[in-house]
């Protein structure tokens, strides 16, 4: 069979079906109130679990202050997510503050403190995680992390993914160690992970 | 014979129409001649009005503020944020990245979508990807990404990566893909399938795309599985797997496959053959039919900043007399060996970088047995052996809290890359190749962010053969975020494909070596619009202009007297590809999923201004999946068409629609998942493109697989 010659109508037939695509999407778009909704980046899915996670928990009683301190470890991306939510929201009537921690000293401040990926790559690393969390241990101060081992160095909520979605697990031994309530419904829709009897300290 | 140097030392040296063979293979590659760029013209045309409607109406759309989404999702419950797909890659760059903002387009499929769709092969999952189709000759399988296949080529075009590793040998430069791919299907967590030119950061053969497939790690098994799945060829699949981690931060990964599978049995031979000598189609007589014996073993360790990792697959294929013009009462067969152990560590030596060296040890080995009717049914011993040693060095940094690098150098030494093809009968060795070989190529990306919703991505990689080729690739991006919904990519990139071992050195009977022949190259431009319609819905467009040049094709020499039909490699074809996909996925809150895709578009050879074979100019996809009364239990369906397209004779290839649908059950009883799978359920006659001709496509098939979690 002779090859059929071409006809160069391609560009336009792309032209025409973006051009039907657009009026589609523009139609749709103006007639949700609000417009859509963004494709999710991690960061801004991670800060926005970090303000349930202390809105499901209570703290124990603690000298008067009007606001909540997130401390941030080697985590660029979510600080920025933070500051731009501690501007608009807040968490228990309180206002929200966010740092990043340079120092174990600085996490002993915090109410919430997140650990990046990339803290954990080595164990050298310019902050150690394990010492900052084992500095923390028994203080009131919800540690949050991603490494795959953060709750065996004793963290108590750590992100993981699956099917493309991003949950959490937690440890509520080292929660309870810390002074810290969660909420039932939190502690329903987390992963719950209990430290073998040989680990505990 | 001349032409058996098409497919050289690895399959048998067969031709039983060589008129039609080698004019319709030969005929147009000799041709150099151009035509002017009206096509050019053209796609620019269309490109720029389309690039300039989008620009008009995201400006008269209702701009959404850039810190809007944090907020929204700060409002959310928590129940909804665990519904959210996070959409991030980390093939595009060599790092972690959203989707969204990857200087490429993107499909990615979980391991949900593995099982609920009962994929058995990674060219099962690629078939449903947009813009792909997958040729199948019975041997391997080939993918088609935008674009088209090649005869006698091994998917060299596309990159196959395990977590970033290079699977693709050092002989054939083979993308595998079928059952002799390293990994059992079921042990794969995620598959990124990155559409468009790679070469700026993984060099040769991410030439129309690059598929980064993730091994589950221990954390994603958390225990043990043992599997066992049934097929009605029949076949047999076991598989057991352990993995986890544990408190110390150690986490491991072990898993191991058996898989035979009798193929195909009364596969239709041609009523010429029968007709010929029927004596040779009695079953008793029969010794080259379709079964397939694979075993693969992987591993895989993490600890702190160190992780080790091992893979290791064989696959021994029977091969159908029609795929190389074989006579049944024969043996033909081929053995594909293939197995890597690497090693990586990664620290953080500065505040926000990010240094990690991986080496890894790469083997190959073909091994095959052929009694081709060309050569008077002679035994001929097909062999290929490649051992490399692949070292990469990465440093990946923000820059001012904003911008984001990756640079590297990756250097590959091939030790070994022997290959030979041996007359058992006539004692002579057709083909021998004994070689080794370097290349070192250093790369770097900085992806800009300009400002909130703007970012620049630049990237370029110089690749330097060891007494060979350079290539020089570079890829340009521009990202922009024009609501909180919408986001434009327009994409500049450029690829290549190294000449095989075998393009350069493998000289015989009739056939010249050219070490000389060049790399192929690429240049592509697309635009790439993704609107985000509501919680639901979310809608893709891709447009493409892509320009394939050099294209090593088997040419004439001219030159010896004694034999006019005497071929040589050259960089002899040049094809421009044009076209679209759209794309829609859908996430219900009832727990169902969609996802569509339409592809139109045409690959025509510059020469000849015809159609070139093997591209299909429609392609639809879908995929749906829904909970049926109960959220256990799943049903799954998907639908593909492709278009009518040529073989690579010129011979009409009929267009076809197949489906395939999977019942599963997770979790009953606590520990078991139970699924049946029915492929081709209308039981469709269909066919692919082989190296001359056509092929039957497999049969009907249903799989029962039941898998024990400990």
């Amino acid at each position: 069979m002779p090859p059929r010659r071409v006809v160069s109508r391609w560009p336009w037939a792309a032209f025409l079906l973006g051009l039907a695509l657009l009026v589609f999407t523009g139609t749709v778009e103006a007639r949700l109130s609000g417009g859509g909704v963004a494709a999710v980046s991690a960061e801004n899915l991670k800060a926005a679990y970090l303000l349930n996670f202390m809105r499901f928990t209570d703290w124990p009683p603690a000298p008067k202050s009007d606001s909540y301190l997130i401390g941030v470890v080697g985590d660029r991306g979510l600080e920025d997510a933070l500051l731009a939510l501690a501007d608009v929201q807040t968490v228990h009537e309180r206002r929200l503050r966010v740092v990043r921690v340079r120092s174990a000293r600085d996490a002993t401040e915090c109410q919430l403190v997140f650990f990046g990926r990339a803290t954990a790559a080595g164990a050298d690393s310019a902050l150690g995680v394990p010492e900052v969390l084992r500095l923390l241990e028994g203080r009131p101060v919800l540690t949050v992390g991603e490494d795959p081992g953060f709750l065996g160095l004793g963290g108590m909520v750590s992100f993981y993914r699956e099917d493309e979605r991003l949950k959490f697990e937690i440890a509520p031994d080292a929660v309870g160690a810390g002074g810290l309530v969660m909420s039932s419904r939190l502690l329903a829709l987390a992963r719950i992970v209990r430290a073998p009897a040989t680990l505990q300290p | 014979m001349a032409y058996s140097a098409m497919d050289q030392s690895r399959n048998p040296a067969v031709l039983v129409f060589p008129s039609v063979v080698r004019s319709s293979v030969l005929s147009p590659a000799g041709v150099s001649g151009r035509l002017p760029s009206r096509r050019w013209r053209g796609a620019a045309t269309g490109g720029v009005l389309g690039l300039a409607l989008v620009l008009g109406a995201v400006l008269i759309a209702p701009r959404a503020a850039a810190g809007e989404s944090a907020g929204d999702l700060a409002g959310m419950a928590l129940e909804d944020l665990m519904q959210m797909p996070v959409e991030v890659v980390s093939g595009v760059s060599k790092y972690e990245q959203s989707i969204r903002h990857a200087p490429a387009g993107v499909t990615v499929f979980t391991a949900s979508d593995i099982q609920d769709y009962g994929w058995r092969t990674l060219a099962d999952a690629l078939r449903a990807a947009p813009g792909f189709h997958i040729r199948h000759d019975r041997f391997y399988e080939y993918t088609g990404n935008r674009g088209f296949t090649r005869p006698y080529d091994y998917n060299a075009r596309t990159l196959i990566l395990v977590d970033g590793h290079r699977i693709n040998d050092a002989i054939y430069q083979q993308g595998s893909i079928g059952t002799e791919f390293i990994l059992d299907l079921d042990l794969v967590e995620r598959i990124e399938i990155i559409r468009g030119p790679g070469s700026s950061i993984y060099g040769s053969n991410a030439f129309e795309g690059a598929i980064n497939v993730i091994p589950k790690k221990g954390r994603d098994l958390a225990g043990g599985q043992a599997s066992l799945a049934v097929g009605s060829e029949p076949s047999v699949k076991a598989r057991v797997s352990a993995g986890d981690r544990g408190a110390g931060g150690l986490e491991y990964t072990v898993s191991a496959t058996q898989w035979t599978s009798r193929g195909e049995r009364d596969f239709d031979l041609p009523q010429s053959w029968r007709d010929a000598a029927p004596s040779l189609f009695d079953d008793r007589n029969v010794k080259n039919h379709d079964d397939t014996r694979h075993q693969s073993a992987f591993g895989h360790a993490a600890w702190r900043g160190f992780e080790a990792e091992v893979a290791y697959v064989k696959r021994d294929k029977d091969v159908l007399p029609p795929v190389y013009d074989t006579t049944p009462d024969r043996p033909a067969r081929g053995a594909d060996e293939r197995a890597y152990g690497l090693l990586r560590a990664v620290g953080e030596p500065l505040p926000d970088a990010e240094l990690s060296a991986t080496v890894s040890l790469d083997f190959y080995d073909y091994d095959g047995l052929f009694h081709p009717i060309s050569s008077n049914l002679d035994p001929q011993r097909s062999y290929a052996t490649s051992t490399s040693i692949n070292t990469e060095i990465r440093w990946r940094q923000t820059l001012d809290e904003r911008h984001n690098l990756i640079a590297g150098v990756e250097r590959q030494d091939n030790l070994r890359q022997d290959i030979g093809r041996d007359n058992l009968a006539t004692r002579v060795e057709e083909v021998r190749v004994r070689k080794s070989s370097s290349y070192l190529s250093p790369f770097a990306q900085v992806d800009w962010q300009l400002a909130p919703a703007l970012i620049l991505s630049t990237g370029v990689r110089y690749d330097h053969y060891n007494g060979s080729s350079q290539s020089t690739t570079p890829r340009l991006g521009v990202i922009w975020d024009c609501t909180s919904a919408t986001t434009i990519k327009v994409l500049y990139g450029e690829s290549f494909r190294a000449p095989t071992i075998e393009e350069r050195f493998a000289s015989e009977n009739g056939v010249v070596a050219n070490p000389d022949v060049d790399p192929e190259k690429n240049r592509s431009v697309e635009l790439v619009v993704e609107h985000r319609l509501n919680e639901v819905w979310g809608v893709d467009a891709h447009f493409y202009h892509i320009a394939s040049s050099d294209l090593i094709t088997t040419v004439l020499t001219h030159s010896n007297p004694l034999d006019p039909g005497e071929i040589t490699y050259a960089n002899s074809r040049d094809v421009v590809t044009d076209g679209f996909d759209l794309g829609a996925t859908a996430f219900f809150a009832n727990g169902s999923r969609l996802r569509a895709s339409g592809t139109l578009k045409q690959s025509v050879d510059e020469a000849t201004d015809a159609l070139v074979a093997d591209a299909p100019r429609q392609l639809l996809k879908l995929n749906a999946s829904t909970p049926l009364l109960r959220p256990w239990l799943r049903l799954s369906g998907e639908l593909q068409y492709v278009g009518d397209r040529r073989d690579f004779t010129g011979g009409p290839v009929e267009s076809y629609l197949v489906g395939n649908a999977t019942l599963r059950a997770t979790r009953l009883w606590d520990d078991w998942d139970l699924s049946l799978s029915v492929y081709n359920l209308a039981d469709a006659e269909r066919s692919d493109p082989k190296n001359e001709g056509r092929i039957v496509a497999p049969p009907r098939l249903v799989v029962l697989h039941a898998t024990y979690n400990f």
